[in-house]
């Protein structure tokens, strides 16, 4: 069974700024990075990473910059987390593991 | 690369040259990019490379969310609201968001068969004189290399399940008297075929650059009538597949660009996604299925009674009709836990009918 888009809609900004927490990333990078602690479940699609990274960006939670490929030169978009996106990934922290109390109780198995 | 360039030019076609609208192609061209060579790094043929990149690209409605809107897109309106931040979204864009929507289907299906043109021989001088060798050698029936058409046709031993990885082929299961296998295509594409551990695998081998394109590659898998297999996999970048008055457990299927056909079959579940191509079900019983289609119309026709069924049906840009009546966007209909319909649909219709 694959995650669900439309359920995990609500937590795309909190994995990708959990992927930044200790440094920072780019694109192709971070789907990447998703694909593997997913363990393939949750392959995201280009255009929603795109999507959240601006969204990212414009709310401040984080800021790009560019920058080349050591080794091939190649030039990349990197971003990094901010204050505030540390803040609000705390508090993304804080409503899932509300949500997951909340809705354990309606599971069964 | 070229390919994924064309793609995404065609993408972009509808949207305005804005410096927001150039960001985001040149960073989903990065991403796609780096995706690609790490795939092609891999092992991956140059056409699966694409057809993975293509089929994991998204939607066009994201991007026409981010760039289409005024002020701040909120994902979490509770948290943005609290902290004073305000933002709102434009409602009055959804006629805008659909109408680019709709070109882009017409975007993406030209780019569908960019990709399909890229793949086949811009050589067609030697398309030309092949013509001529292949009226000549007409009874020929295996592989002859002056017209490049690679024949096989035997009986095979049983098998229980069903493994197929193929780039550019057609792919037909029907029901017969025995276990066979035929197959006629192009020499350069032809799989790689063989029984183990009672499971049929037909591979693609080679990297597909020039076939001639009026090569019409196709293979055909018989097994007896009323005989059951366990698991039928097939992966599919170019090609169309159809399943006919096949038992079997589970049906997986991924189509880059082709349609899908199951008909008249008997299963339990059934996993389709399909990138660029319709899915359509006629005559079949099944338990479960879960069909993820980006672009290409949906139809399930069957006499079964499927009103116990849990429906989960979702669609961005089209109609979802079931037994004619009609729903927008979305359907869901809770019903019995182990039988379920769910649909994910991004361009295109999904019609049931039971």
């Amino acid at each position: 069974m694959n995650i669900s888009s439309d359920v995990i809609r609500g937590y795309n900004d909190t994995i990708i700024l959990y992927l930044l927490l200790d440094n920072p990333s780019y694109g192709y990078e971070i789907s990447k990075k998703i694909k593997e602690l997913s363990d393939d479940k949750y392959i995201i699609k280009e255009t929603t990473l795109y999507s959240a990274f601006t969204r990212l960006e414009k709310n401040g939670y984080v800021t790009s910059f560019s920058s080349s490929d050591n080794s091939t030169g190649k030039r990349r978009t990197y971003y990094q987390i901010t204050d505030m996106g540390r803040q609000y990934y705390d508090y993304k922290c804080e409503e899932w593991n509300l949500t997951r109390e909340v809705v354990s109780r309606f599971i069964r198995g | 690369m070229n390919v994924i360039n064309e793609y995404l030019d065609n993408m972009f076609k509808t949207f305005p040259d804005t410096p927001e609208v150039r960001r985001a192609r040149i960073e989903l061209a990065q991403m796609m990019e780096d995706k690609y060579t790490e795939l092609i790094d891999e092992g991956k043929t140059e056409n699966e490379a694409v057809g993975i990149v293509i089929s994991e690209f998204g939607n066009l409605s994201e991007l026409s969310d981010i760039l289409g809107l005024d002020g701040i897109i909120d994902e979490d309106k509770n948290y943005n609201s609290n902290n004073a931040k305000s933002g709102s979204r434009n409602h009055n864009n959804i006629l805008l968001r659909t109408i680019s929507i709709v070109a882009a289907t017409l975007v993406i299906i030209i780019a569908a068969l960019v990709v399909v043109n890229t793949l086949t021989s811009s050589k067609s001088g030697e398309a030309v004189e092949n013509k001529s060798n292949i009226a000549a050698d007409e009874n020929k029936k295996n592989s002859d290399t002056s017209s490049n058409i690679y024949t096989d046709n035997e009986e095979v031993e049983r098998f229980t399940n069903i493994e197929v990885k193929v780039n550019v082929i057609d792919v037909y299961i029907q029901s017969g008297d025995k276990y066979e296998v035929k197959i006629e295509c192009d020499e350069r594409v032809k799989p790689e075929l063989e029984i183990k551990d009672n499971i049929l695998i037909l591979k693609s081998l080679q990297d597909v650059n020039n076939i001639p394109y009026n090569t019409k590659n196709v293979c055909y898998i018989t097994v007896p009538a009323d005989t059951e297999l366990g698991s039928i996999n097939i992966n599919s970048d170019v090609g169309d597949v159809q399943i006919d008055n096949t038992l079997a457990q589970n049906i997986i299927l991924t189509v880059s660009v082709g349609d899908v056909i199951v008909n008249g079959s008997d299963i339990k579940t059934c996993d389709i996604e399909a990138s660029v191509g319709d899915v359509t079900l006629t005559d079949t019983k099944f338990d479960n299925i879960q069909a993820q289609v980006d672009t290409g119309d949906t139809q399930i026709t069957t006499t079964e009674n499927l009103s116990d069924y849990s429906f989960d049906i979702t669609t961005d840009v089209g109609d979802i009709s079931i037994n004619n009546d009609e729903y927008e966007e979305k359907y869901t209909k809770t019903g019995s836990a182990d039988k379920q319909i769910k649909v994910i649909s991004s361009v295109g219709c999904v019609k049931v009918n039971y």
